[in-house]
């Protein structure tokens, strides 16, 4: 790590539009919070890299054909062992830079960060119910449910402007895939919901294609 | 108390539609083909052809969905766990659907997960040779291959695929070695024969037909017994049976098949709306564009025909030493 | 020659040959606007339309819809970050940034232009030299394309500097995902951990869809801002169209772009995605302000675009001279000759020279075409972006997963969302994620390249390499010259230069 005071524009220059060095270091570096997943997710990978480079052979399923390996000397374990490998000791690697991070709590925590990670894990769980409840509740009326949650959430409150978009969106996306191009998209396993959208396809089938 | 209303509505709507719906006949909604394969190759070509007819026939969207890897296994297993309820069907070849699944744990039983509905052309796979080989007809590379163990470079598909299946015929039955070069379909095979990186392949008529011409390529022997008779390039070929290797039998069958949970009387339609299609004088047409022709068995006999060859192939396989 | 040529013409004095490029081209840029609607997809439906027209109208057709779906992959990249098709993963380093500063427009256009005359050099050079390209294409089997990769990828690391040792990180575990699945050798099944939905490997799209998408919709709804263009830009600047200054800028990375893309093209296997990062690290490389980068740089849409486009041209090649496709695109396409009743083969061009030759500059034509299409076709996406996040956020969101769910099955959308989460927290984390995309895709063909060279070779390794593959040794001498290079360049900068980790 540079010393803030080497050279250049005088530490702690506020004011005057140039951060100082040391105080780049901190815009640049992770927020505390961060740093402490960055040592984290290093370990992790470096125990996925690990684990995967000794135990490749067993995951390899048979089913191909005993080839005669005298001539050509790879097998099938080894590039993945070397990828594998290679993550492990790169991760290790990186696990120096971030436990240094983390120790020397350079990084300024960010405005609003729990803010911003609370926002993010709400949209987070309406994509993974919305990913978990369409081969369900079929693709209309799960991405109806998103749309409104999705929408609400981000601040768009108008009934006059809701409403339209929640209803009118996936059905037309669904209209435009599934008859003009041809591409399936989930139809809900509970009969009920399924038959009502077959009967809007249908109803929209006779108005627009001729 | 607004919304209330609206839910209460729609859902009386629900309710009124249901039985509508359910006296529909089969079928009623869009049918989905499942192509085990990659984009543009012979199975593709031929779906792009059949669908249209196919949709007239039976009065609804018939839609391909390609669902390649995995061996062709990922495709095959999608449709075997699917709703039999005959608005998913699957668009394959033989030896997807009687070699592969023996070659490997999956999650369906090959032999009653799927019933016929229709094969609708075989094609016989080729060994051909690039110019510049050392040698002119099928015995002089037998003696060649005995002489110089090793050296020959046999290109294939992919193993256990459609060019694959035929060489372990022949390397067996005639005892040799040779180098087994994997290609990632019949384009790169093709390729690698041309620039002379392979020395044979086994292939396909449409394929090789502009390569003869230009003199590229040696045609040495069709797989099985029954020659091209009415291809003008290729009606010379000798049959594998003629040349002392009855064993290499093994053709491509490009087959439709059903989940087979599926009711009889919708079975019963599919597989008439394929004898119908192959009558159809615009899908005859279409084929004879895409130089190909008609081989057609109905579905209930491929049922019978498919068990005997599946026993075929599970001794090829042990033969070959698959672990 | 010239009386074919002079056929050729003739045969495109028709006005409804453009009608035909001209739908195609809009209905490609659409689908390929889509992310996760491939053109393959949209090419593969449209076939049974294109058969009942005549050749000189079906094929010219599709070809549109292949070129405009080049370009439509960029839109969404270039807005939201996402790339519509594989081919624009580079777009997505300097398309939103630019979109953020309210110049999307700019950008939109700057890709338009720069994919369009890659397209066109790359196609009237194919048309020139076919001969010797075909020639070329028969050079190069397994070993080139493994010493051509591995050149690629030293050339694509050796720019993306800052993040080095995260980039390398990202590529290992992309290499590591790239392995999962089916090994093609020998056809044994690899870590699928018993799971169907991986036997066939994991799926591109919804791995690219997750790792992209993701991310950008989750960044989305952090911040508090109301619309995705930053608040302090000028509104009315916004929406400002492209000025002829700024565009003379990038004629020079426009250029090596499209040599880079033409040279890629001649490469089986290597494709679009490969030829973009390698534009854009080029133009990184030559340019005199590097920082800018990344960071809103016109320069940066130029060079991936005008090479993924670039690499069109020769594609087509190995289609028409030996009834080869390339890859899953031109398979479509020799299904459209065929079914139109022409064998792409040595004789095409004695037995049906002057239409192939039509269709050619029908495909050069079409550029043309394309750059009023989509100068005008642009314009409402670029309007769009300034709509809410309330809007626009769900559709993206339903598009991205129509996108999952149109190549395959719901097991799909889990690898999606597990993807994309982690995607999330690793770019959180400052991992470039791009090199983690490029690891995926090149690791399975650089096995097989590897093991299909070494099944030649006989385990004369040495021999057969360098002294019967002359061009494979080629590249990889000067893969190695390359890196010997930086580090000898990066060791006499060392003193006095602080290093930020």
């Amino acid at each position: 790590m540079t010393d803030a005071t080497q050279g250049g524009p005088p530490a702690g220059g506020s004011g005057s539009g140039v951060p100082a060095t040391g105080e780049i270091d901190a815009l640049v570096a992770l927020t505390p919070m961060m740093a402490r997943v960055d040592v984290a997710v290093a370990a992790l990978l470096a125990l996925i890299g690990a684990t995967l480079t000794v135990a490749m052979p067993m995951l390899i399923a048979s089913g191909g054909i005993d080839t005669e390996r005298d001539f050509s000397t790879l097998s099938s374990a080894l590039i993945p062992r070397l990828a594998f490998g290679s993550l492990t000791v790169l991760a290790l690697v990186a696990m120096v830079p971030a436990v240094q991070t983390m120790r020397s709590g350079i990084g300024r925590p960010r405005a609003d960060e729990l803010g911003r990670m609370q926002r993010a894990g709400i949209a987070a769980a309406i994509a993974i119910a919305y990913a978990a409840s369409v081969t369900l509740l079929g693709y209309i009326l799960s991405t109806m449910l998103m749309t409104a949650a999705m929408a609400y959430y981000l601040g768009l409150r108008n009934p006059a402007a809701f409403i339209p978009t929640v209803l009118i969106v996936p059905v037309a996306i669904r209209f435009v895939f599934e008859r003009l191009l041809l591409i399936s998209l989930p139809r809900s396993s509970i009969e009920s919901i399924g038959l009502v959208e077959d009967a809007v396809m249908r109803f929209l089938v006779r108005i627009f294609i001729p | 108390m607004r919304t209330l209303r609206v839910l209460a509505t729609a859902a009386l709507a629900a309710a009124l539609m249901a039985p509508l719906a359910v006296r529909a006949e089969y079928p009623e909604r869009p049918i989905t083909v499942v192509i085990p394969l990659g984009a543009g190759g012979s199975h593709d070509l031929h779906a792009r052809g059949i669908t249209p007819v196919l949709s007239e026939i039976l009065g609804q969207p018939v839609v391909v969905s390609l669902v390649p890897g995995g061996a062709g296994m990922k495709g095959t297993t999608q449709v075997a766990k699917a709703t039999p309820d005959g608005y998913t069907i699957i668009f394959t070849h033989n030896a997807f659907d009687q070699l592969t699944p023996q070659t490997r744990k999956v999650e369906f039983d090959p032999i009653t997960a799927f019933k016929s509905i229709a094969r609708i052309n075989a094609n016989e796979p080729m060994l051909a040779a690039r110019a510049g080989v050392p040698y002119k007809t099928l015995a002089e590379l037998v003696d060649y291959a005995k002489k110089n163990p090793g050296k020959v470079n046999i290109g294939h598909t992919g193993v256990w695929g459609v060019g694959f299946v035929p060489i372990m015929q022949f390397i067996k039955a005639a005892g040799i070695k040779v180098n087994l070069i994997p290609h990632t379909g019949g384009g790169p095979a093709m390729r690698a024969v041309l620039a002379g990186e392979d020395d044979l392949t086994f292939g396909f008529a449409t394929q090789y037909r502009p390569h003869y011409k230009a003199g590229k390529l040696i045609p040495l022997a069709l797989a099985g017994d029954k020659p091209l008779k009415n291809d003008p390039e290729f009606k010379g070929v000798k049959t594998m049976k003629d040349l002392g290797f009855p064993s290499v039998d093994f053709t491509m069958d490009r087959i439709f098949m059903a989940p087979a949970g599926i009711p009889a009387d919708r079975l019963a339609k599919l597989r008439k709306a394929f004898d119908d299609l192959n009558k159809n004088p615009k899908y005859l047409a279409f084929l004879k564009s895409i130089g190909e022709k008609t081989d057609y068995m109905s579905g209930a006999d491929y049922d019978g025909y498919r068990l005997r060859r599946m026993k075929q192939m599970a001794d090829l396989i042990k033969e070959v030493g698959a672990k | 020659m010239l009386a074919t040529l002079g056929q050729s013409v003739e045969l495109l004095l028709r006005w409804d040959v453009y009608l035909y490029i001209s739908a195609g081209l809009m209905v490609g840029m659409f689908v390929g606007a889509m992310p996760g609607l491939t053109t393959i997809l949209a090419m593969a439906v449209l076939l049974p339309i294109s058969f009942k027209l005549e050749p000189m109208l079906g094929i010219p057709f599709l070809i549109g819809v292949y070129k405009g779906g080049i370009y439509g992959g960029s839109i969404p990249a270039i807005l939201v970050g996402i790339p519509g098709t594989g081919a624009s993963i580079a777009t997505t380093f300097d398309g939103p940034p630019l979109t953020r500063q309210g110049k999307g427009r700019k950008a939109l256009e700057m890709a338009l232009y720069a994919s369009v005359i890659g397209d066109a050099l790359s196609d009237i050079l194919t048309l020139l030299l076919i001969g010797l390209i075909a020639r070329i294409i028969l050079l190069i089997g397994p070993p080139e394309v493994f010493a051509i990769i591995i050149f690629s990828l030293i050339l694509i690391a050796s720019v993306s500097g800052e993040s080095g040792l995260k980039g390398a990180i990202a590529a290992c575990i992309g290499v590591g995902l790239g392995f999962v699945g089916t090994e093609s050798v020998d056809g044994e099944a690899r870590m699928t951990f018993g799971l169907e939905a991986l036997v066939g490997g994991i799926p591109l799209i919804p791995l690219v869809i997750g790792v992209f998408a993701m991310p950008e919709v989750l960044e989305a709804v952090e911040s508090r801002a109301r619309g995705f263009i930053n608040e302090n830009v000028d509104a009315a600047r916004s929406g400002e169209s492209l000025r002829w200054h700024e565009f003379k800028r990038s004629i020079r990375t426009i250029l090596r772009s499209t040599v880079i893309g033409t040279g890629i093209g001649m490469v089986p296997g290597v494709g679009q995605v490969v030829a973009a990062f390698i534009g854009y690290s080029a133009a990184k490389r030559a340019s005199k302000h590097p920082e800018t980068f990344g960071k809103g740089e016109l320069d940066g849409i130029a060079g991936p675009e005008a090479a993924n486009n670039a690499v069109n041209g020769p594609t087509l090649v190995p289609l028409l001279t030996l009834g080869i496709p390339g890859d899953n695109i031109t398979a479509i396409l020799l299904g459209a000759f065929v079914a139109h009743g022409m064998r792409p083969g040595p004789q095409i061009f004695n037995e049906q020279g002057a239409l192939i030759y039509a269709i050619l500059i029908a495909a050069v034509l079409a550029n043309l075409l394309f750059v009023v299409l989509g100068y005008v076709l642009l314009k409402p996406f670029a309007k769009a972006i300034q709509l809410p996040k309330a809007y626009l956020v769900p559709v993206i969101l339903a598009l991205a997963f129509v996108g999952t769910l149109s190549t395959g099955s719901a097991s799909d959308l889990g690898i999606m969302m597990v993807a994309g989460i982690c995607a999330y927290i690793l770019k959180k984390l400052r991992y470039d994620l791009a090199p983690l995309i490029i690891g995926f895709i090149l690791a399975e063909p650089i096995e097989l390249r590897l093991s299909q060279s070494l099944i030649y070779a006989r385990g004369d390794i040495f021999n057969f390499f360098f002294l019967q593959r002359p061009i494979a040794s080629f590249f990889l001498l000067a893969g190695i010259a390359w890196i010997a290079g930086m580090v000898y360049v990066r060791y006499r900068r060392r003193p006095g230069v602080a290093m930020i980790p």
